[in-house]
């Protein structure tokens, strides 16, 4: 299938990016400290020898992505006069999801690992189905209990009872 | 005595009652921890090993072995069921069993893993029964630059994988993976890298983290908003269990390729079943191009389950041998060796028969509990996918949580999750495919590692890598590997053009 006009610049894009990331990578291997006693033992090899590599050929790399599509622009900047309409892109779903982890991380050294799960499940699970109500409660409590029994119980993996609740146990 | 003498022998010894339960209950805690994201058999066997101190060394071993090989099997069960590959092996399996759960073939999926797990498990028995002296002398030959050549063949294989992008987004995909792997404090020299004095960072990123996040929430993220405006189709399920003889036919010389490859893989040690898997994956793929490959072929499973079961008992082989650990759970279960006073060595088969016999007789044994329990299982593995769409969404989301806290059971290990979930969904917007980075991910250490011993080798002189045979055919194979579909595509180009 022929690119268009707008393909060529969404591969610009990634290309540009590609290169801003291995460019950013190689430099900050500058920044890596040496360690000389180690470098005369190991015979000369030093902690950047594999960053600097992996910049190098990254770089190489997004220049194949970036050369051709830039290329590929301009010739169909040429020919292509069609303007396409921008994706909708719907985040508010994606950030609700985000939000609600960070939220639950916070809450979770406060209130505890069941407390919180409790909590953030029946929002999530609310936020999109609000008509099974009676479900959603039974699953929020259920399941938080039943993992917070077989991490701390059976597999010695001690889930967070919270600050507040600390006092108690 | 002869090698069916000792068996016998080995027999006698893993079926006694108390040695037979052991080693059932290694292969179903084993299982479990393979389903859950995080846990793995290296945690499970740690968590463990104080509580064989005064146990008799046999069953001891005999649990461990079940666990490593349980896991090996666990990890392919939520990776078609939910698309979260429980351990490095099974990334494979997620890449093509997770689309056929999809289109609503999860029990033929789970029966093929179950099948194929089976397979390359009997398989590198046998081979670990009859070759493993001889391969433990053949293995001696490899040294760092072969190794280093092996893994750069093998990312160089994984970039051919992919369906539906570039090649230069492969190996950028792949750079990536390598960019994360160096952050963290260098293998070598102990130095710190990229941790931009995070503490966190220091002992760098886990795979199980990456996983987590690029595949298992990322899918939460993607399909929140479809799902609240019910337009996530509900999946049918085919009842269908059983395998047919057609697909039979289709898979069973997929396993027994797979399976001779993973367990060559597996003896190389610090190669294991993230070089292997790929590679059994690649050949089939070349072998039936017209297959359905990324859309849920069966053969993919088929491959990556018979290739990393296999693989499993190859990495034995260096273990019991010549006491090389060849993988993270084999260096792990060699400590478990040291700490029940066994000395893994030419020595423990002329020393310690019953114990070394018993515990191969174990895997025969182990093996076949496997297919037993879960084959009846299949039907209700399966159900979990009939589950309510945001039940089972919200059940990712709590498990994937739960998966990246227990990696190192700390609260940034979560945060990284969220921010690798993110970077998966950009990667697939720019349709970065996210395989190679994760492969890239866990071979970044070794290859690095043999980096640093081929440069002390070859004293800076790169024409080393030219003069060594066995270097020499991986750099032709992934040449050949690059340039075949090209050369091959421009000449159906200008075959095309010509008529």
């Amino acid at each position: 299938m022929k690119k268009s006009k707008k393909d060529y610049l969404f591969e610009s894009m990634i290309g540009v990016i590609s290169l801003v990331i291995s460019v950013a990578y190689f430099a900050l291997s500058y920044t890596i400290g040496r360690n000389v006693s180690m470098k005369v033992q190991m015979n000369s090899i030093e902690p950047t020898l594999f960053p600097r590599a992996i910049g190098v050929v990254a770089i190489i790399i997004s220049l194949t992505i970036l050369i051709p599509a830039v290329l590929g622009y301009i010739r169909a900047s040429s020919t292509d006069t069609t303007t396409t309409e921008r994706p909708k892109v719907i985040t508010k779903d994606r950030l609700v999801i985000v939000i609600s982890l960070i939220v639950y991380l916070i809450i979770m050294q406060y209130i505890g690992y069941i407390v919180s799960t409790i909590i953030v499940a029946l929002v999530i699970l609310n936020y999109i189905d609000k008509s099974k109500w009676k479900r959603n409660l039974i699953y929020s409590i259920f399941f938080p209990i039943v993992c917070f029994f077989v991490f701390n119980n059976l597999l010695s993996i001690w889930l967070p009872i919270g600050t507040i609740f600390e006092a108690f146990f | 005595m002869s090698m069916f003498s000792n068996l016998a022998m080995g027999f006698s010894v893993a079926l006694t009652p108390l040695n037979f339960l052991f080693a059932l209950c290694g292969v179903i805690i084993g299982q479990i921890v393979g389903i859950l994201p995080g846990l793995g058999p290296i945690v499970t066997i740690a968590v463990l090993l104080p509580f064989t101190y005064n146990l008799d060394p046999v069953p001891a071993l005999m649990a461990f072995s079940g666990i490593y090989y349980g896991s090996q099997f666990g990890g392919a069960i939520s990776a078609i069921l939910v698309n979260a590959p429980g351990t490095e092996a099974a990334i494979i399996t997620a890449m093509e069993g997770y689309p056929m759960a999809r289109k609503g073939k999860v029990g033929l999926a789970l029966a093929t893993a179950a099948i194929s797990s089976f397979v390359g498990g009997i398989f590198g028995t046998v081979l670990l029964t009859v070759f493993s002296q001889q391969l433990a002398s053949l293995v001696i030959n490899f040294a760092a630059p072969e190794y280093l050549a092996l893994m750069i063949f093998a990312l160089i294989c994984i970039s051919g994988l992919t369906e539906g992008t570039t090649f230069p987004k492969c190996c950028m995909s792949i750079c990536i993976g390598l960019m994360i792997g160096t952050v963290g404090l260098d293998k070598v020299t102990s130095t710190q890298r990229y941790t931009f004095g995070i503490l966190n960072l220091y002992e760098g990123i886990s795979f199980v983290i990456l996983a987590i996040g690029m595949f298992a929430f990322a899918e939460v993220l993607r399909n929140l908003r479809r799902m609240k405006e019910h337009e996530v189709q509900k999946i049918v399920i085919d009842d269908k269990v059983k395998i047919s003889f057609k697909e039979w036919k289709r898979i069973l010389p997929t396993q027994l390729r797979s399976s001779l490859s993973g367990f060559f893989i597996g003896v190389l040690p610090g190669v294991g079943s993230t070089t292997s898997t790929p590679l059994a994956y690649l050949t089939e793929k070349a072998l039936d191009p017209k297959g359905d490959w990324g859309n849920g072929e069966i053969k993919g499973v088929a491959a990556g389950e018979s290739s990393n079961n296999s693989c499993a008992m190859g990495a034995l082989v260096p273990l019991l041998t010549m006491g090389i650990p060849g993988s993270g759970t084999t260096a792990i279960m060699l400590s478990a060796f040291m700490i029940l006073g066994i000395s893994p060595g030419p020595l423990l088969f002329t020393n310690q028969p019953d114990l070394v016999w018993g515990l191969i007789a174990s895997f025969f044994i182990g093996t076949c509990i496997l297919l037993a329990i879960n084959m009846p299982l299949v039907k209700y593995f399966s159900k979990i996918v009939e589950l309510p769409n945001e039940i089972l969404f919200i059940s990712v989301f709590l498990l994937a949580v739960l998966g990246a806290y227990s990696v190192s059971q700390r609260w940034f290990d979560v945060e990284l999750m969220l921010i690798f979930s993110i970077i998966g969904l950009i990667f697939s917007k720019f349709k970065f495919p996210l395989t190679p980075c994760l492969v890239a991910l866990l071979l970044g250490d070794m290859m690095e590692i043999n980096l640093a011993r081929s440069v002390v080798i070859c004293e800076h002189n790169p024409a080393i890598f030219f003069q060594r045979p066995i270097v020499a055919v991986f750099i032709l194979a992934s040449i050949v590997v690059v340039a075949f579909p090209r050369l091959k595509r421009l000449y159906k180009k200008r075959k095309a053009q010509k008529a």
